[in-house]
């Protein structure tokens, strides 16, 4: 506990903290061991549906300019937060936010944007996800993986600085599980309805009753139960009939999940364990989130191995899922034992950390012990620096912007694709670490 | 109310420069400015925190204190109902004679919505009603408590060490023990590495008197053999989904997060705020709510639709491209004094065009009567007498509303089904300053007050053209 009472201690100047992820926003402030509140992204329109700003459909982020569309949706979920969650002014408090490193620059620039023109916040400072989880361990080297709603990142830290050209992302989440759900119920599903008549599963369920069925039902299940299950299901693709393969190990028993008040969904058992399968079997490209981190670590500097892969860090809410660490290293072991490619990581032992908060909070109480810190406001960016330099914020790749007038022109569209365009993918000659010196690297 | 169905249709420029517009009921009015403004430009404060079941309420600098949350009402954890307190009668036994018992009145907490209690999760009574109740507190908290403090130590070293740094410019032994320190420093904390005897030196060299070293025991770290595989019998349990809790419920308590609907535990009630706001050109109040909870009224209330004539759509006829017609807009004075109102043509640049209909203003001022309360229980006919209207303009009057004629043309080149909007402006004279103005000093003689005149740009969504 810090000198004072921490009650005592609360003044108008405790930062804000905010890790606005795709599915999920957790906001609060500095200081403290939790957030405020968690709430879903989204913003409701009077007499629409509700939105989720980072949403899939959102078309406010496909499209060619993420203008004023976006920045209102974004302005509007920020009210929100300030005058319904954090119940402060916004122009008497530093903000913290927590960032993917992978984030688009246009993305943050809005944001940032948004906080200091509408909301005459003093200082906004964006913090990659992964270095600021090694806070809450007391290292300063991990190897940093983010599950998140859409899509998994692999980061590893080395001495307070993260190795961006060593990442590893996937487009596996929580979400994916979702839509492996929604596929098993099509095909195998039946809703009873109220008069007893059973009927397949025409349309597709809502998010939320999907998002409902993984949270509670869904669970990763053990390697080699699963291991079973896949060779199983390759025999019986093999055969092309209904085989019953299956019957030396039990597998769980129908769920019956009650839909619309009236009617019930019967959803059989398996989902619960294969619907998880989907992050760890590997596809195409043998990629899974195992070889997410084997590969990050591949391309770490051969000195930094060994103390990475005993400092392994699940972060993110889909690592929720009963089961998932225990999964992530026997897959991880019996991967390097398998393949020829990890031949080199067999030395390795991989120990995994376990945070004291749970792990869809991480980020944020990593943001919330270093905007504690004195050093936080020396490393935020200011209103006065913002409006200088024409609402262009330092980035990995623009160090310090020094002269406002020799900033290089940006197009102002988007490259087409999701959130993050490939022209961000960073190559060596692009990533210093010099980068993180400037706003982000650890008081060390 | 009328208003409010229209609010699509009828939209008022707010601000020549960045085109804007909105519905009146949607803007306010800056009296000192003297110009309309969206809640966008104003500059939004907390007024004051209040909690809506018991109506207490606190100041904006203790309820942050108080994490937002009320003292005294709690919420269902399953529903986020608001929890009731009910009382009951136990018997308990007397100590002296194991035999007797007597009555005791005891309190627990119930969700009138769901039927959750606080019996239910094998929570004790309480004895009073109030304040025995308690949140379930972080178990993590004293780890996080020891990371911030060690973060602390660890940047005011970096602080410390960049001042000597810039103080001691001269290179020599010292200068390097420093350095070595401030990496063997760091390390000592988490590696628990014994340190070597030169980083003993020098750390003793750069320690300050003011710094006391903290250190924190490393974070465990699990190996495969440590974790604990899932219980086999998982896979054979039917899943009960009323007996797991929901994503909502478990992101209501952050901190906790409970699997199991057992693990609920009842949760204070989130306060309420009262907003006030502000002008952000000359920082007056435009809504000022009263402090006290429970009162709906407002200090200062200065919204567009009390204090700008609105326009209205009446009755429009069939729209045909090329053809002009006659439409009846309603014009509304919400103000305690007679307005004059003057309609202009509006002269649209090339990029802002938004008409796409040519209008014919009436030429004559518009008479507007004073907005009466008690105008809807006297006989209609003892206003209309003192003006003379022009029947070719004004098509009815009604105490403080006026209906006027408006001969417009569509454009040739709309389609079937195209909205058609019509742009004019208005000058209208504003009285609403000086009166207050007035009444602030103090003057007593009511002389005839002075008025402004303000010039409002309206677009009207008159409606479709239909196929001729």
């Amino acid at each position: 506990m810090p000198l004072f009472n921490k009650g005592y201690a609360f003044g108008l100047k405790t930062p804000v903290v905010l890790d606005i992820g795709e599915a999920y926003t957790k906001l609060g402030f500095a200081d403290e061991a939790e957030p405020r509140a968690i709430i879903p992204t989204t913003i409701e329109q009077v007499g629409g549906p509700v939105c989720y700003i980072f949403g899939r459909n959102n078309t406010a982020l496909l499209g060619h300019d993420i203008g004023s569309d976006f920045e209102k949706s974004i302005k509007l979920f920020l009210e929100k937060i300030y005058f319904k969650y954090l119940q402060v002014n916004p122009n008497n408090q530093r903000v913290i936010l927590c960032e993917s490193l992978l984030n688009p620059t246009k993305v943050r620039e809005t944001i940032a944007k948004v906080l200091f023109t509408k909301f005459d916040v003093p200082s906004v400072l964006f913090a990659p996800c992964h270095l600021l989880a090694c806070f809450t361990v007391a290292t300063s080297t991990a190897l940093v993986l983010d599950c998140g709603h859409t899509e998994s990142v692999v980061i590893p830290v080395v001495e307070g600085t993260p190795l961006l050209w060593a990442w590893q992302s996937a487009p596996l989440g929580g979400a994916t599980i979702q839509d492996a759900i929604m596929h098993e119920i099509k095909e195998k599903g039946k809703i009873k309805s109220e008069n007893e008549n059973l009927l397949p599963v025409a349309s597709r369920l809502c998010e939320t009753v999907l998002e409902d069925i993984k949270v509670k039902a869904c669970l990763v299940t053990e390697y080699h139960r699963a291991k079973q299950i896949q060779a199983a299901k390759t025999l019986e693709l093999e055969k092309e009939k209904e085989a019953t393969s299956l019957t030396d190990i039990q597998r769980p028993p129908d769920m019956i999940y009650p839909i619309d008040g009236r009617s019930r969904l019967f959803i059989p058992g398996p989902i619960r364990e294969e619907a998880a399968e989907v992050l760890f079997e590997q596809d195409n490209e043998k990629m899974s989130l195992a070889t997410l981190l084997l590969d990050s670590l591949c391309q770490c500097p051969i000195d930094a191995r060994k103390a990475l892969a005993r400092n392994v860090l699940v972060t993110g809410g889909t690592s929720l899922l009963p089961g998932f660490k225990h999964r992530l290293l026997f897959e991880m072991k019996e991967i390097i034992k398998e393949e020829q490619r990890y031949e080199k990581l067999s030395e390795c032992e991989f120990r995994v950390h376990q945070p004291p908060t749970k792990a869809n909070l991480v980020a944020w109480l990593g943001a919330s012990i270093f905007a504690s810190l004195d050093t936080f406001e020396k490393r935020s960016i200011t209103k006065e620096y913002f409006t200088q330099h024409n609402g262009r914020l330092p980035d990995w790749c623009v160090l310090d912007i020094k002269s406002p007038d020799k900033m290089p022109e940006r197009p102002n569209t988007l490259p087409t694709g999701k959130k993050f365009p490939t022209s961000h993918v960073p190559s060596r000659k692009s990533t210093t670490t010099a980068h993180l010196d400037t706003h982000s690297k650890p008081s060390k | 109310m009328a208003t409010l169905l229209q609010i699509s249709k009828v939209k008022y420029l707010i601000d020549e420069n960045s085109d804007e517009c909105d519905s009146l009921a949607n803007l306010y009015f800056c009296m000192y400015c003297l110009s309309l403004r969206s809640a966008d430009v104003l500059q939004h404060e907390i007024d004051s925190h209040f909690c809506p079941q018991t109506l207490d309420s606190l100041s904006p600098a203790e309820a942050p204190l108080k994490r937002n949350k009320s003292a005294n009402s709690w919420q269902c954890p399953a529903c986020l109902h608001p929890l009731s307190t009910r009382a009951t009668s136990t018997a308990i036994q007397v100590t002296d004679d194991p035999t007797k018992s007597t009555a005791k009145k005891v309190y627990y907490q119930a969700c009138t919505f769901c039927r959750w209690s606080t019996r239910g999760i094998g929570m004790p009574d309480k004895d009073i009603v109030n304040g025995a109740w308690t949140e379930k507190a972080n178990p993590d908290v004293q780890r996080v408590n020891q990371l911030l403090e060690y973060y602390k130590y660890v940047a005011q070293q970096e602080k410390l060490d960049q001042e000597t740094k810039r103080s001691s410019k001269k290179r020599g032994y010292f200068a390097v023990a420093m350095q070595l320190n401030k990496y063997g420093g760091a390390r000592l904390g988490i590696g628990g590495k014994k340190p070597s005897p030169l980083t003993q030196v020098s750390s003793k060299l750069g320690e300050s008197p003011s710094l006391k070293e903290v250190t924190i025991e490393p974070a465990k770290t699990y190996a495969l053999e440590d974790l604990e595989p899932l219980p086999e019998d998982i896979y054979h349990k039917v899943v009960n989904f009323a007996k797991v809790s929901s994503v909502t419920q478990r992101h209501s308590h952050p901190e906790h997060q409970s699997e199991s609907v057992n693990d609920f535990w009842p949760q204070k009630t989130r306060m309420f705020i009262k907003q006030s706001l502000r002008c952000k050109g000359c920082d007056h109040n435009i809504i000022k709510p009263e402090y006290n909870a429970s009162s709906i009224k407002f200090k200062i209330h200065l919204v567009a639709v009390n204090q700008i004539p609105e326009i209205r759509i009446n009755k429009v006829p069939k729209l045909v491209p090329g053809e002009s017609c006659k439409i009846i807009l309603t014009l509304v004075n919400p103000t305690e004094h007679v307005l004059h109102v003057t309609l202009l043509p509006h002269i649209e640049e090339e990029k802002t065009q938004r008409s796409n209909c040519q209008v014919e203003l009436p030429t004559s001022d518009l008479v507007l009567s004073k907005y009466d309360e008690a105008a809807e229980f006297i006989a209609p006919e003892g206003g209309q007498a003192q003006f003379e209207d022009d029947p070719e303009v004004i098509a009815y009057r009604r105490g403080n509303r006026i209906g006027f004629y408006l001969q417009c043309t569509p454009d040739k080149d709309l389609q079937h089904g195209d909205e058609v909007w019509v742009t004019f402006k208005y000058k209208h004279e504003h009285y609403g300053n000086t009166t207050i103005v007035a009444l602030l000093k103090g003057d007593k003689q009511q002389g005839e007050p002075e008025a402004d005149w303000l010039k409002q740009t309206v677009f009207v969504n008159v409606g479709r053209i239909s196929s001729s």
